[in-house]
């Protein structure tokens, strides 16, 4: 599992590939039941950036707290390389929307707190927090408690603390989200490359198209309730991000289809009565007239 | 450290307490020495109390300078640290568990329910018939004052616990008990020491309260003694002791929690 951390191991397990497969998840109330996840099939290809976007009510929770183990498929089966995912496990991170850091701990501690309870001896234990903590720039910081760091500090601290446990996959729901706009671009282009520099799997969802295409290797786009998979969308913008890419003709090529897509489903949560959709609706309106001004 | 005393003095925070506490003794001096409202009458001013209070042959033989008075004090106070100490001790754990196990909180939480409104003086009959000697029922009546105040805000603290921790500590892989001990207990503490200064304030109100039905000894057993034998200046006294007491226990709660929960501090700022 963890521990395995020399360059040799590059590719083959090292790395998780998450196949989903017919999910459906439904949730029984008294009388009536609601389907929230409806045959979605895709795959989280291994050592690749997959960005899930929806609108809001989609069950995309949903289907993080299932590629996380907390909870179980009504039918179908989720993999982690061929292995049926059952329970949480420090091979499948979660880096949670509103942060999670326990407050009562230091960033060390938060951060080694994985190592720690799954036992890894005290000495590696420490190495690695110092390099971790170096790579995402806290080592100046590791003695502070998350209240006394910046929205910014605190979301590195729980890249860390996740990062350190090498998992196979990180999951990361909209994590984001409540930034300000420059500490988001910041946060964005430091996730990127630190992405680009580990070539781990990740799992990123998110509200923001532009972030989304910004990460991304693929994306895959859900339907409005029961959320099903829609379409999934190639990214080809080479490789390392820049920002200055956000004004290439190909960005704004993916953006317009994928708005074209998520304009659909949107309206529909909108017809519905969603609240959080009107947002979105409205967002999407404002880009749509945007890229046209742009053409 | 000369400069830091003198800081201390200009401190306007500490002149307003200055202020505050004057004005009211200057109230009850008005009230009683100058006025001689009725009711009043045989009420002791301030003076007469500090008199009584410092003196070295009082009326009633207790005084700052007798050796009653600190036995009194020595009753109360080891009757109230027992049974706060044991309140806290149960207390916390019972609340630990209610708010962690969910099975064990419906087993718990309706007998809990029923039982804590129940004042804390209404056990007294049931305490002496049970318990072996008056020592234990007093001890026991302020236990169970102090022990709902500290369950129920334990178990508040358990439930004001962010889901997210919960479910970040289990993907990092922890197991039942690693969760119970980084999660649950610090995660509560501040709501456990909210508790715990309630539950101080009432196990003092109950020391009285018992001392005077069933005590031998003891702060609240004197102020009945004083009142029964006309010292109304060694009530005053004993009234204003205890005043000191719970205003020092409460100091000291919160002093071990402002240690215990430093990242709480820091959020606040100070």
């Amino acid at each position: 599992m963890a521990g395995n951390r020399g360059d040799s191991a590059m590719g083959s397990d090292r790395f998780g590939e998450v196949r989903i497969e017919n999910v459906t998840k439904t949730y029984k109330k008294k009388d009536s039941s609601s389907t929230v996840l409806q045959d979605c099939t895709f795959r989280i290809e291994r050592g690749r950036l997959t960005a899930l976007m929806g609108p809001s009510g989609c069950g995309k929770t949903v289907l993080i707290n299932l590629i996380a183990g907390y909870e179980i498929p009504t039918t179908g089966q989720i993999f982690l390389n061929d292995v049926p995912v059952t329970k949480p496990d420090p091979e499948r991170l979660v880096v949670f929307q509103e942060s999670a850091l326990f407050s009562w701990m230091t960033v060390y501690s938060n951060v080694i707190f994985g190592c720690r309870v799954q036992g890894m001896p005290r000495k590696e234990m420490k190495d690695r927090a110092e390099h971790i903590l170096r790579t995402v720039g806290l080592y100046e910081f590791r003695d502070k408690y998350p209240s006394q760091l910046s929205g910014g500090m605190q979301r590195r601290a729980e890249l860390a603390r996740a990062l350190i446990n090498d998992p196979k996959i990180m999951i990361l729901d909209e994590p984001f989200r409540g930034l300000d706009a420059l500490t988001r671009q910041l946060m964005q282009e430091f996730y990127v490359e630190l992405f680009e520099d580990g070539g781990r799997t990740n799992f990123f969802v998110t509200h923001e198209i532009d972030e989304a295409i910004f990460l991304a290797d693929r994306l895959v786009i859900m339907t409005f309730q029961p959320g099903k998979i829609k379409a999934e969308i190639e990214v080809d913008l080479p490789r390392p991000r820049k920002f200055g890419m956000l004004a290439s003709h190909r960005f704004m090529e993916i953006r317009e289809y994928a708005i074209e897509l998520l304009y659909e489903e949107a309206a529909k949560a909108f017809a519905a009565g969603s609240k959080s959709a009107y947002d979105l609706v409205g967002a999407i309106v404002a880009q749509k007239g945007m890229s046209q001004k742009c053409e | 450290m000369i400069d830091r005393i003198r800081t201390g003095l200009a401190n306007p925070q500490l002149h307003r307490a200055v202020v505050g506490i004057l004005l009211f003794l200057g109230l009850w001096y008005l009230l009683t020495a100058v006025l001689q409202l009725p009711r009043f009458k045989l009420i002791p001013d301030p003076l007469q109390v500090i008199k009584e209070w410092f003196s070295l042959e009082p009326l009633s033989g207790r005084s700052l300078f007798t050796k009653t008075y600190y036995v009194d004090i020595a009753y109360s106070i080891a009757r109230t640290l027992t049974a706060f100490g044991l309140a806290t001790f149960m207390g916390v754990t019972l609340g630990l568990f209610m708010g962690w196990s969910r099975i064990f909180y419906d087993f718990s939480f309706p007998v809990l329910e029923i039982l804590r409104p129940m004042p804390p003086l209404s056990w007294i009959p049931l305490a002496v018939l049970i318990l072996p000697g008056v020592e234990v029922a007093v001890i026991t009546v302020i236990f169970i004052a102090a022990f709902f105040a500290t369950v129920l805000n334990t178990l508040l603290g358990v439930f004001s616990i962010d889901r997210n921790y919960f479910l970040a500590a289990k993907c990092l892989g922890s197991r039942p008990k690693d969760i119970f001990f980084n999660i649950v207990v610090p995660g509560s503490l501040p709501f456990v020491f909210t508790g715990l200064q309630i539950g101080m304030g009432i196990a003092w109100m109950s020391l009285v309260a018992g001392e005077i039905i069933v005590g031998q000894r003891g702060l609240g057993y004197a102020i009945y003694e004083g009142y029964s034998l006309y010292q109304y200046a060694q009530v005053i006294c004993y009234m204003f002791t205890l005043g000191i007491l719970g205003y020092a226990s409460s100091a000291a709660i919160r002093a071990v929690g402002r240690k215990l929960m430093a990242w709480e501090a820091r959020k606040r700022g100070a």
